[in-house]
């Protein structure tokens, strides 16, 4: 057993009274490494939550710099950070709520070439992307490299979430064979996103990476939870892993990754 | 008949739920079966921690009341 400090005992004190967290759960939580894709309206609450309870190492990454647009629901950036790298922000957030977190930031495009080397040094994944072609490549490499992930998305005043546990649990191809096509679905910058639903959803994202880490609890997998804000009604679609899944099948058709279209409107002009 | 004490923490003066916290960390370093021995504060203390315990899967074996008005609780690890 590691030994916890006074101060440590004091912070994680409403952990270590949970049952199924305790004493071990918490070790767990400050050996783990998480990685966290996108330092936006789901990355912003995912990286304070976790940092808040200890994983030991949280990774992030991100390309853009901070943005007043931004500010309405990606809460871990502030005014004075605009124009600063998001990974950056994010960080010195993370390690001002919690020092005993290592925060590492990759400032750059996840991409088909990179994707699989930055994922393998982490437990557990999570997707906060903002855009189909990544949240495929996320899939496929976290597939790939057989490492777990929560999918997460939101839009307007919806969100959907599913975690994969890969070649156990149905993964996000199993269901959504491929990107639709561009233009198809519109993005947030394009269609507007209540605030609060980043954080209702990326909170659901960071309690799926805790349960997972300290093995509590059952995880959202072989199921889509989807909510409406509007009505407030949330709803468990059952899912299967697919045989013939292009990915996670029997014969999978994908033994490669490579980048896929970038949709138009979340090009940057 | 005296039980053999694995452990021994000194929670006077710690409230409710560090004293709690306290437990659970010296639980965890001993193997099942072996016994700790809290000493706990009158009042909400020693009302709390041993009913925790036992809800945890430990056994309370004895709670006695000492000279200084705290408690000697001897808890088996489940």
């Amino acid at each position: 057993m590691m030994d916890f400090t006074p101060e440590q005992l004091e912070r994680y004190s409403r952990h270590i009274l949970l049952q199924d967290v305790g004493v071990e759960g918490q070790e767990k939580l400050l050996a783990a490494k998480v990685l966290i894709v996108g330092a936006g309206g789901l990355g912003a609450p995912v990286s304070l939550y976790l940092a808040a309870a200890g994983v030991g190492t949280v990774g992030i990454i991100d390309n853009d710099e901070v943005e007043i647009s931004n500010l309405q629901r990606q809460i871990v950036h502030f005014t004075g950070d605009i124009g600063t790298a998001k990974v950056e922000s994010a960080a010195a957030k993370m390690r001002a709520v919690n020092p005993d977190v290592t925060v590492k930031t990759y400032k750059k495009f996840l991409c088909a070439d990179n994707i699989r080397e930055v994922i393998r040094d982490y437990d557990f994944v999570i997707d906060g992307t903002d855009n189909f072609p990544t949240k495929f490549l996320v899939n496929d490499a976290c597939v790939m490299e057989k490492i777990p992930f929560s999918h997460g998305g939101i839009l307007r005043f919806d969100g959907q979430t599913m975690t994969v546990l890969p070649h156990n649990s149905a993964c996000y191809r199993c269901s959504f064979r491929q990107p639709p096509p561009p233009d198809a679905v519109p993005t947030c910058s394009q269609a507007g996103v209540l605030g609060a639903i980043a954080g209702m959803l990326g909170t659901i994202q960071a309690a799926e990476a805790l349960k997972f880490i300290t093995k509590t609890g059952e995880l959202l997998t072989n199921c889509l939870l989807s909510f409406d804000a509007k009505t407030m009604n949330f709803r468990k679609v059952p899912l299967r892993k697919q045989p013939d899944c292009p990915i996670c099948g029997e014969n999978p058709t994908i033994t490669e990754l490579v980048d896929m279209e970038q949709t138009v409107c979340e090009l940057k002009s | 008949m005296t039980t053999e004490i694995d452990a021994v923490k000194n929670c006077r003066g710690v409230g409710c739920p560090m004293n709690l916290v306290y437990a659970k960390v010296e639980l965890a370093r001993l193997e099942p079966g072996q016994v700790l021995e809290i000493i706990l504060d009158d009042g909400a203390p020693v009302n709390n921690v041993p009913k925790s315990a036992e809800k945890e899967g430990h056994t309370v074996l004895e709670q006695k009341k000492l000279e200084d008005g705290t408690w000697s609780v001897l808890i088996r690890k489940g």
